[in-house]
C-alpha cells in the first residue's frame, strides 16, 4: 500500500511540470550564477585593478618615488589626471576633484600626498609621530574591501621609499641631538636594519601572491608615517550599510511580490472573472494598464515603506531629495511590474508563473546586485549583470542613498529602466490579447 | 433583439455550431437546450464578444456583434457558466464592482446593489465574504452581478448548474420577474424541465445544429403528439430482422423507440415481434410527450446521454 501511494505521489509530481521546473532546474541554475560570482571573486587571475587616484600636492622627490612605486604595483591603477570637458587635454587632480570623484563613484580610493609631505618626514622622521605629514585616503565606504588593500599596499610602498641610507641618516641626527651613546645608537641602527628585513619579507609575500596585500595591511607593524583614512560618502551616515543594503533587499523582494501580483491575471483567468471582466465595456488594454496601475502602485507602497522604516530605524536619508526618491521608486514599481506581465503572459497556469519567477528573480537577484554587491564580482560578472532589472534598479537608489545624487544623475537608470518597462508591457499585452481571444 | 444567422465556430477539425439560425424576440425567456457539448455556450461566447465566429453574425438590438462591440456590451448582461466572483470580496462589493464596471455610480449603485440583494435573497449576508456563501448564494449573486446595470438583453449560461431545489426555485423567480420587467433573455439549460418551466419559446440543440425552434407546444407537436415507447434489450439481433419485424421503430444504442398514440396497445405487439427474433428485454419505459420525447425523436437520444461541454 506505502508503494502504491509513493508510486501516485511520484506520478502527479512528474505530471506538474512547474514542480519540476522548480524541483530539479531551479537549483541547478542558482548553483550555475553562484559558481561564476563567487569562483570569478576568489580566482586569483580574475582580481580586478583598483583604480587609484593619487594627488601629489607636494611634488617632491620623495613624494613622485612613491607615486612611483605604486604605479609599480599590479594591482594598481593610478590615475593622476583627470579630462577637462570634451577635450583631450588633462589636468592633474586635486584633492577636491579626487573627493569629488570618489564620491561620484568613478573610483573607490584615491590618495592625497600632502603639500609638505618631504619637509615633514625631514623634520620629524623617528622623533615626532604626530607631526609627520599624513597621507590621506579618500575612500568609498561601499567598496570596502578596495580601500583596505590600497591602504595595505600604501604601507608597503612608503617603507619601500623611506631609503635605508636617510634612515640611518635620521638615526644618527637623532643620536647626536639626544646625546645618545655609541650603543644606543648601535641598538637603533640594528633595529632599522631589523625593519627593512621586515620590508623585504613583505616583498616577498607580495610576490607570491595574493595574500600578500592583507600582510601587508594588517602586519605586526604600523605605517611609520600616518595615514589618514575618509570615508567620503558615509562619514555623513550615521548607518551606512543600510543605505547601501536597503537598495538591494527592497529590490528584490518588491520583484517577488509584484510576479505574484502580475501572475494574479492568470488566476483570473482560471477562477473565471477574466471572462467576465473581457465581455463587460472594458476593453482588454483598460484592464492591462489596470493590472499595471494597481500592481505598481502596490509595489511603490511597498518600496516606500521599506524605506520610510530604514528612515526610522537605520537614519536612511530618505528625505535628502524625496522626489528623486519618488522617481526612482516609481519607475522601478512600474518596469518591475512589466516584467511580471511578460513572464506572466509566457506562463499558463499561477503555478508555472510561481516556478518561473523564482528562477528568474533569483537568477537577477543573485548577478543583478540584491545578494552580493556587483562590485566584488569579476569585471565580465559586472557587466553581465547589467542585463539583469536589479542592477539597474539598484545603481538608481545607490546614487540617491549613496552616492547623494539627484534628479538629473538617475536619468540613465530611469530611461532604461522606463524603456525596458515598455517593451516589457507591449509584449505581454500581445501575448495575453492573442490569448484572450483564443 | 438577437439574431444568429448561418453562424459556425469551428474549433480546428472540431465544429462546434454548424450555420446556427435563431431569432430571439424582444421580452421572451428563450431556451436554449441541449445536453453538454451540444455548443450552448459556444453560441453565448460569440454572442457576448468574447470569441471571433468562424463564419455567420449575431446581431443584437440591430448592432453586429463583432463590428459594434462596444455599444454591444453596454446592452448585455451575461451569468456565466461558472462563478465568476472574487471569493475575497463580499456579496456586496462585488455586486459593486461589477456595477462599475457597467457605469453606475455613487447612490445610483448603492440602490442597486440594494434591490438586487434584496432580490436574490441575500440583504442579510451582504457583508459577509463570497468565500464563506454557499453554492446557492455564490449562485444568486453570480446571477446579481449580471442584471445589476438593468441589461436589455440577459445572456444565462447555465445558470443553476449545482444548485439545491431551494434556490433554484428562487432563482426561477429571479428571471420571471426580470421578464415580467422587459428584459429579453437568452436561457442554456440541459435541464428540460426548466426549459418547460421558464422558456416561452425553445431551441433544440444538438451536435452545434439548431434541430428544431419553437414554443413548447409547437415542438412536442413536431412528434404529433405521441408518447414514446421505449424498449431496452441486450444481446446483438439482426438490425435487418429488427426493422422487418418492427417496420415502425427506431433503434439506437440497445433501444427501441416506437412513437404512438396508444403505447397500451402497442407493448404486446412489439413484446411479442422481439421474443420471436430471440432478444431479451432489459426494460421498457412509455415518456409520455414532453421536450425529453421531442429531443429523443428528433435526435435519437437522450438529454443527458452525453457529458462533454465545448
Amino acid at each position: 500500500m506505502t508503494l502504491h501511494l509513493i508510486a501516485r505521489d511520484l506520478r502527479i509530481i512528474f505530471k506538474d511540470r512547474g514542480a519540476m521546473f522548480l524541483g530539479f532546474a531551479v537549483p541547478v541554475v542558482l548553483f550555475t550564477v553562484f559558481v561564476l560570482i563567487f569562483g570569478g571573486m576568489g580566482s586569483s587571475g580574475d582580481i580586478n585593478s583598483i583604480h587609484l587616484i593619487v594627488v601629489d600636492e607636494d611634488d617632491s622627490p620623495q613624494s613622485r618615488r612613491l607615486v612611483s612605486l605604486l604605479e609599480k604595483l599590479e594591482p594598481l591603477r593610478i590615475r593622476k589626471n583627470k579630462k577637462t570637458g570634451d577635450s583631450e587635454e588633462q589636468i592633474p587632480y586635486t584633492a577636491a576633484t579626487a573627493r569629488e570623484a570618489v564620491a561620484a563613484g568613478k573610483v573607490s580610493t584615491a590618495l592625497v600626498i600632502p603639500e609638505d609631505f618631504a619637509r615633514g618626514l625631514e623634520e620629524h622622521l623617528f622623533a615626532d609621530y604626530d607631526s609627520l605629514p599624513a597621507l590621506t585616503i579618500l575612500y568609498d565606504a561601499a567598496v570596502p574591501i578596495e580601500s583596505q588593500v590600497v591602504r595595505g599596499l600604501l604601507q608597503q610602498v612608503v617603507f619601500m621609499s623611506l631609503t635605508s641610507t636617510w634612515a640611518v641618516k635620521g638615526i644618527d641626527i637623532m643620536a647626536q641631538e639626544l646625546a645618545l651613546d655609541t650603543d644606543t645608537s648601535n641598538r637603533m641602527t640594528s633595529w632599522m636594519t631589523e625593519v627593512f628585513e621586515e620590508v623585504e619579507q613583505i616583498q616577498e609575500a607580495e610576490e607570491a601572491g595574493p595574500d600578500s596585500t592583507e600582510a601587508a595591511g594588517g602586519g605586526g607593524f604600523g605605517s611609520p608615517i600616518p595615514i589618514k583614512t575618509v570615508d567620503v560618502l558615509g562619514e555623513s551616515k550615521r548607518s551606512p550599510v543600510a543605505a547601501m543594503t536597503a537598495a538591494q533587499v527592497v529590490v528584490m523582494f518588491l520583484l517577488f511580490s509584484v510576479m505574484y501580483s502580475a501572475g494574479s491575471i492568470l488566476q483570473e483567468q482560471e477562477g473565471g472573472t477574466l471572462r467576465r471582466l473581457l465581455i463587460s465595456p472594458m476593453t482588454d488594454w483598460q484592464f492591462l494598464l489596470a493590472k499595471v496601475g494597481s500592481t505598481t502602485i502596490f509595489g511603490f507602497f511597498q518600496i516606500m515603506i521599506m524605506y520610510l522604516y530604514g528612515w526610522i530605524v537605520f537614519n536612511v536619508d530618505l528625505f535628502r531629495d524625496f522626489p528623486a526618491v519618488v522617481l526612482m521608486t516609481a519607475v522601478t514599481a512600474v518596469s518591475a511590474t512589466a516584467l511580471g506581465l511578460l513572464l506572466a503572459s509566457l506562463c499558463r497556469s499561477m503555478k508555472q508563473v510561481e516556478s518561473i519567477s523564482m528562477l528568474v528573480v533569483l537568477s537577477m537577484s543573485a548577478i543583478g546586485g540584491s545578494m552580493i554587491p556587483r562590485f566584488l564580482m569579476p569585471k565580465w560578472m559586472q557587466d553581465v549583470g547589467l542585463l539583469s532589472f536589479n542592477a539597474w534598479a539598484i545603481d538608481g537608489f545607490y546614487k540617491i542613498f549613496w552616492r547623494e545624487m539627484g534628479i538629473v544623475e538617475i536619468l540613465p537608470q530611469v530611461g532604461v529602466l522606463l524603456a525596458a518597462g515598455l517593451v516589457f508591457f507591449f509584449i505581454a499585452s500581445h501575448f495575453f490579447r492573442q490569448r484572450f481571444y483564443a | 433583439m438577437l439574431e444568429a444567422l448561418k453562424l459556425t465556430k469551428d474549433f480546428g477539425p472540431l465544429c462546434a455550431l454548424s450555420e446556427v439560425d435563431l431569432e430571439i424576440r424582444e421580452g421572451e425567456i428563450f431556451g436554449l437546450l441541449g445536453p453538454n457539448g451540444a455548443g450552448k455556450t459556444t453560441f453565448v461566447n460569440i454572442a457576448t464578444t468574447f470569441l471571433k465566429p468562424t463564419s455567420g453574425t449575431v446581431r443584437i438590438a440591430g448592432l453586429d456583434v463583432m463590428e459594434d462591440t462596444a455599444r454591444v456590451k453596454n446592452l448585455l448582461g451575461v451569468v456565466p457558466q461558472e462563478i465568476s466572483l472574487y471569493d475575497m470580496l463580499s456579496g456586496e462589493e462585488n455586486l459593486e464592482f461589477f456595477g462599475g464596471l457597467y457605469g453606475l455610480r455613487g447612490g445610483r449603485l448603492k440602490t442597486r446593489v440594494s434591490e438586487v440583494l434584496e432580490t436574490l435573497g441575500l440583504a442579510e449576508r451582504r457583508k459577509g465574504k463570497i468565500s464563506n456563501y454557499s453554492g446557492g448564494m455564490k449562485r444568486r449573486v453570480n446571477i446579481g452581478a449580471g442584471i445589476l446595470h438593468e441589461p436589455r438583453m440577459i445572456l444565462m449560461d447555465e445558470p443553476t448548474v449545482g444548485v439545491d431545489p431551494q434556490s433554484r426555485h428562487h432563482i426561477f423567480g429571479v428571471i420571471e420577474n426580470l421578464r415580467d420587467n422587459g428584459a429579453t433573455i437568452l436561457y442554456t439549460t440541459h435541464y428540460m424541465e426548466e426549459a418547460e418551466r421558464l422558456c416561452d419559446r425553445i431551441a433544440i440543440i444538438d451536435h452545434g445544429k439548431v434541430v428544431a425552434c419553437g414554443t413548447k407546444r409547437e415542438l412536442v407537436a413536431l412528434i404529433g403528439e405521441q408518447s414514446v415507447l421505449e424498449i431496452g434489450f441486450s444481446g446483438d439481433p439482426d438490425p435487418a430482422v429488427l426493422e422487418s419485424t418492427l417496420p415502425d421503430a427506431r433503434i439506437h444504442d440497445r433501444r427501441i423507440l416506437i412513437h404512438t398514440t396508444d403505447p397500451a396497445a402497442a407493448l404486446p405487439r412489439v413484446v411479442s415481434g422481439l421474443s420471436g427474433v430471440g432478444v431479451d428485454l432489459t426494460s421498457i419505459n412509455v415518456q409520455e410527450p414532453d421536450l425529453e420525447a421531442v429531443f429523443l425523436r428528433l435526435t435519437g437520444h437522450r438529454l443527458r446521454d452525453r457529458g462533454t461541454e465545448s
